[in-house]
């Protein structure tokens, strides 16, 4: 096997290590990496030529992404999780140990193992390149660091900076970086080498080494009052785990893990703390909640990749992009093109439509600004690129034209009659239908090859996913140019095939129409989204129909009623809250709840009594299981159904649609993977019964009367095949969290 | 200069009043949308356009060469040259007839070409006395100093220079423009009632072709910034129901006693922006194109500065010389309404064998300005005169009328402040 450290010794006494994993675009620290690292310095140790160690990477974007995941992922057995833990310790404090200075040379993302790499060396450089970044994200994959990370970076930056960083796994760009000492000094890249010279003979000077470690110590009041006090240090921790409890519960047990640890290894011995971070480590990484996370970050990694298509496909590069319909997804969308430096056609009847469009990319860039994303200046030139119109000019050159128009298969087919006159012939047509079937707008199309569903979720700004829906007749080349155009601006498409509700919003109305039952039958409906919220939704089903909008909701439900012959009934009572009561949901301040000017939700008192006016039985107090399980077995159930008409790939790429495109709690690592931990044979006995009491939407899918005969999960198949693709590339810790639990419309 | 330019497209933002709806909208901003939108209109994309050249007198500090600024924002690659263009009010049309030679002289192919101001962003300046102390404080070294500087500071020295009055004060003649018209009104014997009765048409014209929706087709509608919550798409100054008595209470403004010019019979301030795609004849005809019109010919003539609203009536002489049209050939002619007092001077100059003779050095007047073809869509009293952006508006306006008529030869001419006068002789395609 090719070496990944190389080493390097100057004419003047200066050994550099070279990190370069051999294939990989990414640096990671496995056992072997591990190894070598340990044999160098014991090397380096030895000779007296070296007088000082610097530590790089050969990689452009990278230092040092982490611990190599698929390692990771195997441990079952926490002690033999602690083990790798106390070795990567162990190399670690070698380097702390070493006998001459240290410099870790940073250059792009210095993640997770990497930092606690370079945080176990003397003095860290970094460069002020966009992707240099340091952090660890640990915790976003269930468990703490592992390599002393706990121990190290708050001696280094002090307990409040440092619980920030390890609570929240939220990389720091070099400038913060600096600010908290995190980093020594800054270079740009193109003087790194000077840099590093310079540096390493500054720090061989006695002057040199006292001025770069006295700029570190922090004024003793100040660190006194943020941690070396007991008393302090208690509150900090306090505040810090009620911080976590507000946001996420008992949902994600890594961050209050890392709290008890800090709070545990407080004026321990290095090497007694260093044993309890090991344990920690080996307990959380070997945790249901770990190995969720985990797979759920190489499914997004295969997402961000994978072909969908015939490999021979080549997509057009998207430069002159059109909306249809300025309302709030086309303006999501003409924002996120915007954002993207393309400009942006937006078409809609009229000027008032239009000017719609534009306020609904101003707020989100109002939004960007507030939370520092961009400047003003930035935004205003995003704005600009969106040019309105009410007569489709400038879509003669349009390369791709998004329809965002209302969702009625006749009035998108007289859109595309109307584009197929005016827009060239190689443009593609783009419909960001929730439900339409594909084949049912294309049925009048000249060109229906260049036409295909791209069905974003709502907020455009902030969900990641993207439906692409190939209809009978789309080409491969369209299909590619979507997948590469969507990627392009930052989005995670999955393909899917056409049928009604495609595949999210398929899976998504069956259990919001299950909370209508649920509501109907007399559950209380602060209770019903407590429910779904303790399992780990960021919202539970009542608000979600409020947020999507009880309209929208109610036309999705009749089109997937229509569509799937009577299998899907829409349930009467969306008729009657739209129609009768004329709630919409939060868009008109009131729908099953009543907001307030500050948002604040209370049920609302009307729709009890209409609620109640359809019970046909008299209220029976429903026990939090079957609740819970009617309303994720429902979906379970519609999920089984989609994977049998090859909706969607495999179960992995459905749990990662739904984890990005409706906020399924990321911790249950998907809707299926849930699904398998509970066994096909527990959801069709539970599903039999409700079919028996509840009626026939709860008849199970005859591929889980298969699963259940058989013994199978959803999972099976593809796992071989993930982990195959795993196995070709090491991986580091992701660069991105997993989606924030958001919900679309 | 004789090969036609073809006029692909033009299209101009609405003329709002100073101060009012566009005033967050800097001219950079305002130029950028009517130039991705004339782009749009003339179905071509940003990559085709290989020259860029705007009209514009108030500089925006931020912005100093704003046609630059104007062309980035308006999403053209980075590659493409962009220059501002100054001839005072005419530097709008200034710009289409520079961007013309540049496609002449083979140094462009398809360029754009238009102006833009911002009348309600013109800088207010500080005064000697300040600037000279801001300066002082700069180099400044203790807090002692400091104060001594400010100390020395007069309430007087606050007030600051307006950039709008200073601009449009001629630093020769020492007059603002408007006392210059007071001297053609005097020249030119023309009463307060014939100015304020020219003025009362123009209202009422351009209601007329707002009603008409007549400006409909070259003006591209704005979401006005920053709140994006509205828009605008007609041009705001235009006043439905002016009448006499209402022109008539109006003070004199720029000579309170004796004088003759009221703001209601002078051109508005408002803000604006205006472009055209442009290239040669041929090119136009490779690409299949259909152009609104051409630009045939253009003369730009100079003389006194207090009497710089005789303008057009030196540049149409020379136009027609050089050219050899004469006035009888023109179908429209668009005279900007700098002040009722310039159009309604240059009436009488161009019907006058003895101005001819005495200033135009010609034995015959140059020819009558028929009111029925002169500004027939009202002007600058109604809509407004956004310095920099009139003259590529003059021209625009003048191409659409006469498409709309569907044929016919147009004179767009302007006075300029300084003491020009530009006029261009526009065909219908």
């Amino acid at each position: 096997m090719k070496p990944t450290i190389h080493h390097h010794l100057d004419s003047d006494g200066i050994a550099h290590l070279v990190f370069d994993l051999p294939g990989a675009k990414v640096n990671t620290l496995s056992a072997a990496v591990l190894d070598e690292f340990d044999h160098w310095l014991d090397v380096l140790a030895d000779d007296p030529e070296v007088r000082l160690l610097t530590i790089a990477s050969a990689k452009p974007t990278v230092f040092i992404a982490g611990a190599d995941l698929t390692e990771i992922a195997g441990f079952t057995d926490p002690h033999e999780a602690t083990t790798k833990a106390a070795r990567g310790q162990a190399v670690l404090q070698k380097l702390a140990d070493f006998p001459r200075p240290t410099v870790a040379v940073i250059n792009g993302a210095c993640l997770g193992g990497g930092l606690e790499l370079a945080l176990a060396c003397t003095y860290r450089l970094a460069t002020t390149d966009a992707k240099t970044v340091l952090g660890l994200p640990e915790v976003t994959l269930g468990f703490v660091p592992g390599f002393g990370g706990t121990q190290r970076l708050p001696a280094l930056i002090g307990l409040p900076a440092a619980l920030q960083m390890i609570l929240t796994g939220k990389p720091v760009k070099v400038t913060k970086a600096l600010k908290l000492h995190l980093v020594d000094q800054l270079t740009h890249r193109e003087f790194l080498y000077e840099a590093v010279t310079t540096f390493c003979e500054l720090v061989l000077t006695e002057e040199g080494r006292q001025s770069v470690l006295s700029s570190r110590q922090p004024r003793p009041v100040r660190s006194w009052l943020t941690g070396a006090n007991p008393l302090a240090r208690a509150v900090i921790l306090s505040q810090a785990r009620k911080r976590v409890m507000a946001k996420t519960g008992h949902a994600y047990p890594a961050p209050l893990a890392a709290i008890a640890l800090l709070q545990r290894t407080h004026g321990k011995p290095l090497e007694d703390a260093l044993a309890e971070e090991a344990k920690a480590f080996g307990q959380l990484a070997t945790t249901a909640v770990s190995a969720n996370l985990v797979n759920l970050f190489f499914l997004g990694e295969r997402v961000r990749k994978e072909r969908f298509i015939a490999a021979d496909a080549e997509p057009v590069p998207i430069q002159r992009p059109a909306v249809v319909g300025a309302g709030v997804m086309g303006g999501g969308i003409a924002c996120l093109l915007s954002s993207r430096e393309l400009p942006v056609r937006l078409k809609d009847v009229s000027w008032e439509a239009i000017t719609k469009g534009y306020q609904e990319a101003n707020a989100t860039y109002t939004t960007l600004q507030r939370l520092r994303k961009i400047d003003a200046r930035q935004a205003r030139l995003n704005m600009l690129r969106i040019a309105g119109c009410i007569d489709y000019t400038g879509f003669a050159t349009a390369d791709l034209v998004i329809e965002a128009v209302v969702e009625d298969a006749a009035i998108k087919r007289g859109v595309y009659a109307e584009l197929e006159e005016r827009i060239a012939p190689t443009a593609i047509i783009a419909s960001n239908t929730s439900t339409i079937p594909i084949e049912e707008l294309a049925r009048n199309l000249r060109r229906p090859e260049r036409f295909a569903g791209l069905h974003f979720f709502n907020p455009v700004s902030r969900m990641p996913l993207v439906e692409i829906i190939a209809g009978p007749k789309t080409s491969q080349q369209t299909v590619a140019t979507l997948l590469a155009a969507t990627r392009a601006w930052g989005k995670q498409p999955i393909v899917v095939k056409s049928c009604p509700g495609f595949l999210v919003n398929r899976l998504l109305m069956p259990y919001l129409s299950e909370a209508i039952h649920l509501l109907v039958e007399g559950v209380n409906i602060l209770h019903l989204d407590h429910l779904m919220t303790h399992f780990g939704w960021p919202m539970g089903p009542a608000r979600l129909l409020d947020e999507i909008g009880l309209d929208v909701a109610r036309k999705v439900a009749h089109i997937l009623d229509a569509g799937y012959d009577g299998r899907m009934p829409t349930h009467p009572f969306f008729d009657a809250i739209v129609d009768e009561c004329h709630l919409l949901g939060r868009k008109s301040k009131a729908g099953l709840y009543v907001y307030d000017a500050d948002g604040t939700a209370m049920p609302n008192p009307e729709v009890s009594s209409l609620l109640a006016s359809f019970r046909q039985e008299p209220v029976t107090t429903l026990d939090d299981v079957t609740i819970r399980e009617r309303l994720l077995y429902m979906m379970v159930n519609e999920a089984a159904r989609c994977l049998s008409e090859e909706i969607v790939g495999d179960a992995g790429l459905l749990d990662m649609a739904l984890v990005l495109g409706t906020g399924f709690p990321p911790h249950q690592g998907g809707l299926l993977r849930y699904a398998d931990s509970l066994g096909a044979t527990h959801i069709h006995s539970r599903l039999s019964h409700y079919q028996a009491s509840c009626g026939p939407r709860f008849t199970p899918a005859p591929r889980l009367i298969a699963m259940h005969e058989q013994k199978e999960t959803f999972h099976e198949t593809d796992r071989q095949r993930t982990q195959a693709g795993i196995s070709g590339s090491g991986r580091g810790l992701p660069r991105n969290r997993v989606a924030p639990p958001q919900l679309h419309g | 200069m004789n090969d036609r330019i073809a006029i692909i497209a033009g299209v101009r933002t609405p003329l709002c009043k100073a101060g009012g709806v566009l005033k967050e909208m800097p001219a950079d901003e305002l130029g950028a949308i009517a130039v991705r939108d004339v782009i749009a209109r003339a179905g071509l994309t940003p990559d085709d356009i290989d020259d860029v050249v705007m009209g514009n007198v108030g500089q925006p500090a931020h912005a100093t060469n704003v046609a630059r600024v104007v062309a980035l924002k308006a999403g053209l690659p980075q590659r493409v040259p962009a220059m501002t263009v100054q001839r005072n009010c005419a530097s709008g049309a200034e710009a289409l007839i520079t961007a013309a030679n540049h496609i002449r002289q083979g140094s462009a192919t398809i360029a754009v070409a238009g102006g833009t101001e911002s009348m309600s962003q013109m800088p207010l300046l500080a005064g000697p006395h300040l600037r000279d102390a801001l300066m002082a404080l700069q180099k400044a070294r203790s807090v002692k100093e400091r104060l001594g500087i400010l100390l020395r500071l007069r309430p007087a020295d606050f007030k600051p220079v307006v950039g709008l009055v200073a601009g449009l004060t001629d630093p020769v003649c020492g007059l603002i423009m408007g006392q210059t018209a007071e001297l053609l009104a005097r020249d030119f014997h023309l009463t307060r009632d014939q100015q304020d009765l020219y003025a009362l048409r123009s209202q009422q014209r351009a209601a007329e072709a707002q009603e008409q929706h007549y400006f409909d087709a070259e003006i591209t509608p704005l979401i006005v910034t920053p709140s994006y919550d509205a828009y605008q798409h007609t041009d705001d100054g235009v006043r439905r129901g002016q009448t006499l008595a209402a022109l008539h209470k109006l003070r004199p403004y720029f000579d309170r006693h004796l004088g003759t010019v009221t703001v209601g019979n002078s051109s508005q301030l408002t803000d604006g922006a205006a472009a055209m795609v442009i290239m040669s004849e041929a090119r136009a005809r490779d690409l299949g194109l259909t152009p609104l019109g051409y630009l045939r010919h253009a003369a730009t003539a100079a003389l006194d500065p207090s009497r710089m609203g005789l303008g057009p009536v030196h540049a149409t002489h020379r136009l027609c010389r050089e050219s050899g049209l004469t006035v009888g050939d023109f179908d429209l002619i668009e005279l900007n309404e700098a002040f009722a007092a310039v159009v309604l001077a240059n009436q009488m100059a161009f019907a006058s064998r003895s101005f001819a003779q005495e200033h135009l050095g010609q034995d015959q007047a140059l020819g009558e300005l028929d009111p029925e073809r002169l500004n027939v869509n009202g002007g600058a009293i109604a809509l407004g005169h956004p310095v920099g952006m009139t003259g590529a508006r003059l021209v625009i306006t003048l191409l659409h009328e006469l498409k709309r008529r569907g044929h016919g030869l147009g004179l767009a001419t302007m006075c300029v402040g300084g003491g020009q006068g530009t006029s261009l002789a526009i065909e219908a395609a």
